[in-house]
């Protein structure tokens, strides 16, 4: 166990006090730096052959980042909010987030990960991304412009822009949800597919993820329409199991939202 | 860089590159080897040490992040008062056998009985918090028994 242990060549490190001083050092370093958030994808990458920026810029000591505002129509995240906090706080005006969000990770890494961290990766299977698009949660850059979530998760496969905050809108108070994952073991690791479910008077919304496939939002005006809309749907999956998977989460998520009380 | 810090209760100044992990620190560094690791990944938890009060990876945190926090590591939660009756259920449970995962678990379970004093934690969170740490030997019902008995509830 005597192994010598590797560090990465020393990156200069920065903890900026302000949103703006951070955007200064981003802008300096010439795409050469990388935000650090929780670290929980970023440690491991700076561990990794030619994974070592020239820069670390620690976001945790702005405080505008750590903020949830409430406000009469949505609520406002800070990107640096971690996965733990978004879930307690969010319980109760979003029913689903407690089961959709207790789904990523384990309760450690949910302690140190954010949200912001999360949406940066755009990994079309985290729950946080199927979650903030059936929310139609708005992204907040560095620079106060408003961008819908689905744009942002698009334009991260080349480089994710500075994200504040996220911004979403409150749901109806008799509004119904559910959400279901399907994993290859119970105890976690990647989903095959996912689905959230969010019933309303006279409108259903399905958002679903599957394999490669970023979660997309289907329309109906009640369950079962929903179910032949993803049908319509499928082949926007990688093969025959992924479709199937979709699915077995979708016909889950409905049935756990017909199920829910109000 | 230089890193203050609070370490098992004392003040504690260390002078380290900002990019170490956290578990190297601990271990290399300090000595306290009590902090165990194998993935290195985030993902088997025998490195779970408190940060702030919250189970965090210590192999998922880099030494810049330590600054200004207050880190408790296994051999912490061991000099305090709670040790004696975690390590007594799990005794009584059989709760390890290798005991390779068990300064995981003991962090893990120091946080989930000082959360669940605040606000009684439910069940599904504690199953929760008990299957964020990877044990192979145990089959994992002797552990789910001793944190539940140290709940104090139903088996
Ligand atoms: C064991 C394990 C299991 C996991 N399982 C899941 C899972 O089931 N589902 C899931 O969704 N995720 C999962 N994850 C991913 C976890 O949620 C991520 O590590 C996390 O989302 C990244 O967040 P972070 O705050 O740690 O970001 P970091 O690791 O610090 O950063 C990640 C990336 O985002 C960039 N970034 C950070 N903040 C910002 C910002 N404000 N603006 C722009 N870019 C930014 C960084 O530069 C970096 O490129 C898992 C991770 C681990 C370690
Ligand atoms: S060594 Fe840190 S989680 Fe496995
Ligand atoms: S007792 Fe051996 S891994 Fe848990």
């Amino acid at each position: 166990m005597d192994d010598p242990v590797p560090v990465p060549a020393v990156p200069d490190y920065f903890l900026p006090a302000t949103i703006a001083e951070a955007g200064d050092l981003l802008a300096r370093h010439d795409g050469r730096a990388r935000l650090l958030a929780g670290g929980q994808t970023l440690i491991p990458e700076l561990y990794r052959p030619g994974g070592t920026p020239a820069a670390l810029i620690d976001l945790r000591r702005i405080a505008e980042l750590g903020r949830i505002e409430w406000r009469a129509d949505h609520v406002e995240i800070g990107a640096m909010v971690t996965i733990a906090a978004a879930r307690a706080e969010l319980a109760r005006a979003f029913p689903v987030a407690a089961p959709c969000l207790g789904h990523v990770a384990n309760s450690a890494v949910r302690n140190r990960a954010t949200l912001g961290g999360s949406l940066a990766l755009a990994d079309p299977a985290s729950e946080i991304s199927t979650f903030l698009l059936a929310h139609d949660a708005g992204i907040i850059l560095a620079g106060g412009e408003l961008c819908p979530v689905d744009q942002l998760i698009a334009g991260c496969a080349d480089a994710p822009p500075f994200i504040r905050a996220i911004r979403l809108p409150l749901p109806a108070a008799h509004e119904r949800s559910g959400f279901a994952e399907i994993l290859r073991r119970r105890s976690g690791g990647r989903s095959l597919a996912m689905a959230l479910a969010r019933l309303g008077a006279g409108r259903a919304r399905l958002t679903v993820s599957g394999g490669t496939c970023q979660p997309f939002r289907i329309e109906a005006t009640d369950g079962p329409a929903l179910l032949d809309a993803l049908v319509a749907r499928s082949s926007a999956f990688d093969g025959p199991s992924t479709r199937a998977w979709a699915l077995a989460a979708a016909r889950r998520a409905i049935a756990t939202a017909e199920n829910a009380a109000c | 860089m230089l890193i203050n810090c609070t370490l098992n209760g004392r003040d504690t100044a260390i002078e380290a590159a900002a990019t170490t992990r956290l578990s190297a620190l601990l271990r290399e560094t300090l000595g306290l080897t009590g902090t165990h690791v194998a993935c290195d990944e985030g993902v088997c938890g025998s490195c779970t040490v408190l940060l702030d009060g919250s189970a965090a990876r210590a192999c998922l945190t880099l030494a810049g992040q330590c600054d200004g926090v207050a880190i408790e590591t296994v051999e912490g939660v061991a000099a305090g008062e709670t040790f004696e009756t975690i390590a007594d259920a799990f005794l009584r449970h059989n709760a390890l056998q290798c005991g390779f995962c068990t300064p995981g678990f003991v962090t893990t379970v120091a946080a989930m009985l000082r959360d669940d004093a605040r606000e009684r934690l439910g069940d599904a969170e504690v199953e929760a918090r008990i299957s964020s740490v990877a044990c192979r030997c145990t089959g994992y019902l002797p552990i789910v028994a001793a944190v539940r008995d140290l709940l104090g509830r139903d088996r």
